[in-house]
């Protein structure tokens, strides 16, 4: 029987020795991108990012494969830290990268004589730590909160506070038992949440551009090239296996409007995806828009700010038990899973769109509400236009977060009203090539479609700078 | 912040919430049941219906959704709370007036005769020797965890022997003799069990499955244990707090008439629970009930919990 203290000690110590290993491995690889020619690392850095950018079931699906058929909970627990470290390393790459020091400085201490490492631990580090602190708990966040990732790599070994809030819930109805669990991991997660905001002031524009003097070390590049190297084969392994497993590529494509081998599935993989666009679509309308006013008060809003550093697990819960309070038209419908995305979304979107709008000077608000613009044509044709950037930039964020939403999906769509990641995760939890041909080739579209709003956000990033 | 509640109120009312038309009826089901296109019409048509089917997971998730949505129910009716889960049904008080048994079925192990024919070894005749030597690596469970017929055979176990202890013992003694655990019963019987291309001559089952192993000369390609199995009753009712109650009624009254009665056989692998309706000739001669029970006094609600935790004990470390 597990304790309490076991579940909350698990999960906290993978979220820390994930965040530590990322960090580890970022750093190099950050002050070594930070070095290299614009090119390069426009590259390099947008393509490390792209499993960060993955939804963290996802990353479960893509090493899958990869796993022993029989382990112990100690093997799963190393996976699931090693897919965290693959999720989160080229995060903290480009956060180190981003919080370079001002070359003037290296060339002053390099004409005192320091040595390069002694630049690099006793100029350079200290600099970057405040940042990299602060990344490494929101990594650490994420990874207390990958609750997909878990059960798709514990293979039912690895218990966390997320795993037996499920648990205590869904399979035991003990929802006393789950909400103490609840408030324990909303208590980690908070923690670490706070504790990043407090000690590096926002978080580093992801796709920047920074100019530096530092020289990477050939370590850096090295690392680099086996990270690289390490997602490349993991995606390509995905690939090759939508093509290879099963009936092979076309029929792995085309089972996708079916159900499943032995009609595993209740729906459809094709109508899953299409309740997970209805759901994108819904949880875009609210979350941008609230994002949006939020963004532009002169105030930052922690109220807004607050749920995520709550895990979406706990929102599924809450609403689970709230939904029997809720007007009928709203609790038992597929309403409530965009709602409660919408919830998290509203603060990532935040993120994005604050510093945007924030950035839109007073004097041309003030202009043009002195021509008449107010409300909707204040946005539509001042202020939207002007940071069209971000906001398309944070639409891409919302679409990714809410396609690949698991923990409250999980809570709250039954039935015909699976999600996509929902279904998927059943394929994969079943045997039979058919229902893994099926998820590799769905979890090869996912992959696209990331690849896709990384090329786009990094396009916005180059005209964003050719238009300065 | 108004304009923000506002702006949220309005992107709901735009996605539309209709009322419930009423001439629906959504039956809630677990994932194995099978009811053909032509019973469906046959439905709608006698009653002027529409039925919608939500198939929730397997029986334990089944009967926990429907705990857990009770106040808003996601369906009129269910089909498919078995008796060992009937417990948390009533105990919260989700179904409207009385649970109907519409379908039996006893869980036994099954295996495959052509391999034990081929082999050296002679087939189990009990569940109580598969800890033996000679049926190492030859045998697949399902995760009682998730599957009901895994759950029973768990119920069995602890029927079967006097105290905790002889039950443990008996579960090391099958984790040690490389028993393979199946997250479902569709994955036992159609991945692991050599009959479909599998490695494991000996799979949990139902005292039924041989009926559908019945190979073109007409000699039975598996057997059943028939001692000392466990019968499983699947019912089905009406939901509390129903949308649609009278059509929750009709969808009940359905499952108990003679149509759907005669197609459980062939299409779920259950007996009928009414014992006028021919079952298939296959079924007379292949898939007799058990000999033999176990497990019908037990409190199965009670000790769940502890069970299962126990039999995760001993399988994950």
């Amino acid at each position: 029987m597990t304790t309490n203290l076991e579940l909350f000690a698990t999960t906290a110590l993978i979220a820390l020795f994930s965040s530590v290993v990322a960090t580890i491995l970022g750093y190099p690889i950050g002050n070594w991108l930070a070095g290299t020619g614009r090119r390069t690392r426009q590259l390099v850095s947008s393509f490390l990012l792209v499993p960060f950018l993955l939804p963290p079931f996802l990353i479960g699906i893509t090493l899958l494969p990869l796993q022993p058929n029989a382990f112990n909970s100690i093997t799963g627990i190393l996976w699931i830290i090693g897919a965290h470290v693959l999720m989160n390393a080229g995060f903290m790459a480009r956060v180190v990268s981003a919080n370079q020091v001002p070359a003037d400085q290296l060339e002053a201490a390099s004409l005192d004589g320091a040595s390069g490492l002694r630049k690099r631990f006793a100029i350079e580090l200290p600099q970057q730590l405040a940042g990299m602190l602060s990344a490494g708990l929101l990594v650490a966040l994420y990874s207390a909160t990958s609750y997909g990732l878990v059960l798709t790599l514990g293979a039912g070994k690895v218990d966390t506070l997320e795993t037996e809030i499920a648990t205590a819930a869904l399979r035991d109805l003990d929802l006393n038992f789950a909400l103490t669990l609840a408030l324990l991991q909303t208590a980690l997660t908070l923690c670490f949440f706070y504790l990043a905001r407090s000690i590096g002031a926002e978080p580093a524009p992801l796709f920047g551009e920074q100019e530096t003097a530092s020289s990477g070390s050939k370590l850096g590049g090295v690392l680099s090239a086996v990270l690289l190297a390490a997602i490349v084969i993991v995606f390509a392994g995905v690939f090759v296996r939508a093509i290879t497993y099963g009936p092979g590529l076309f029929e792995n494509f085309a089972n996708l409007a079916g159900r499943g081998s032995r009609e595993l599935l209740n729906i459809s993989v094709a109508e899953a995806a299409l309740n997970s666009l209805r759901n994108l679509i819904v949880a875009a309308l609210i979350a941008l828009p609230v994002a949006w006013l939020a963004a532009g008060r002169k105030r930052t809003s922690y109220l807004v700010l607050l749920p995520i550093g709550i895990s979406p697990v706990v929102f599924g819960l809450v609403f689970l038990i709230l939904s029997g309070y809720l007007p009928s038209a709203l609790s038992g419908t597929w309403l409530l899973v965009p709602i409660v995305q919408s919830l998290f979304l509203i603060p990532l979107s935040y993120q994005v769109l604050r510093p945007a709008r924030q950035s839109v000077s007073m004097e041309i608000r003030d202009a043009a509400q002195l021509d008449g613009a107010f409300g909707w044509r204040m946005f539509s044709e001042v202020e939207g236009p002007l940071v069209r950037k971000p906001l398309s930039v944070a639409a891409a964020f919302v679409a990714l977060g809410s396609l690949g939403e698991f923990g409250a999906a999980s809570f709250l769509a039954y039935g015909s009203q699976a999600t996509l990641p929902l279904v998927m995760f059943r394929l994969i939890s079943r045997p039979g090539p058919e229902n893994l041909g099926m998820a590799m080739a769905a979890a090869s579209l996912f992959i696209v479609v990331a690849l896709a709003v990384v090329w786009l956000i990094s396009l916005e990033a180059r005209t964003q700078r050719q238009e300065r | 912040m108004k304009k923000l509640a506002i702006l949220a109120i309005s992107a709901l009312a735009l996605t539309g919430c209709s009322a419930q038309d009423i001439t629906l009826v959504r039956l809630a089901a677990h994932d194995s049941f099978v009811i053909s296109d032509e019973l469906v019409a046959e439905f709608e048509s006698e009653t002027g219906y529409e039925l919608e089917i939500i198939r929730l997971g397997d029986t334990g998730s089944l009967t926990n959704q429907l705990v857990l949505t009770t106040n808003a129910p996601v369906a009129d009716a269910f089909f498919g709370i078995d008796n060992t889960f009937a417990g948390v049904a009533t105990d919260n008080n989700i179904v409207d007036g009385e649970m109907q048994a519409i379908d039996y079925s006893d869980v036994c192990f099954n295996y495959d005769l052509d391999w034990f024919a081929e082999s050296s070894i002679a087939p189990p005749t009990s569940w109580r020797e598969l800890g033996q030597e000679q049926y190492k690596s030859l045998v697949v469970v399902t995760n009682p965890n998730f599957s009901s017929p895994g759950l029973a055979f768990l119920a069995t176990t602890h029927a079967g022997f006097d105290t905790s202890a002889e039950v443990f013992a008996y579960w090391r003694s099958l984790r040690d003799n490389d028993l393979k655990v199946a997250g479902s019963w569709e994955d036992a019987y159609f991945v692991d069990f050599t009959r479909y291309g599998g490695d494991r001559p000996i799979v949990l089952s139902y005292a039924s499955s041989p009926s559908a192993e019945v190979k073109e000369d007409g000699t039975p390609g598996s057997a059943a244990l028939r001692t000392e199995c466990f019968r499983q009753i699947e019912y089905a009712g009406v939901l509390n707090n129903a949308d649609n109650k009278p059509g929750a009624k009709a969808i009940v009254d359905f499952l108990l008439g003679d149509s759907f009665q005669a197609s459980v056989p062939e299409n779920m692998y259950v007996y009928p629970i009414n014992e006028a309706i021919e079952v298939p000739e296959a079924w007379a001669k292949f898939a007799q009930p058990a000999d033999s029970l176990l497990g019908e006094g037990l409190d199965i609600n009670a000790n769940r919990d502890q069970w299962l935790t126990d039999w995760s004990d001993v399988f994950d470390n």
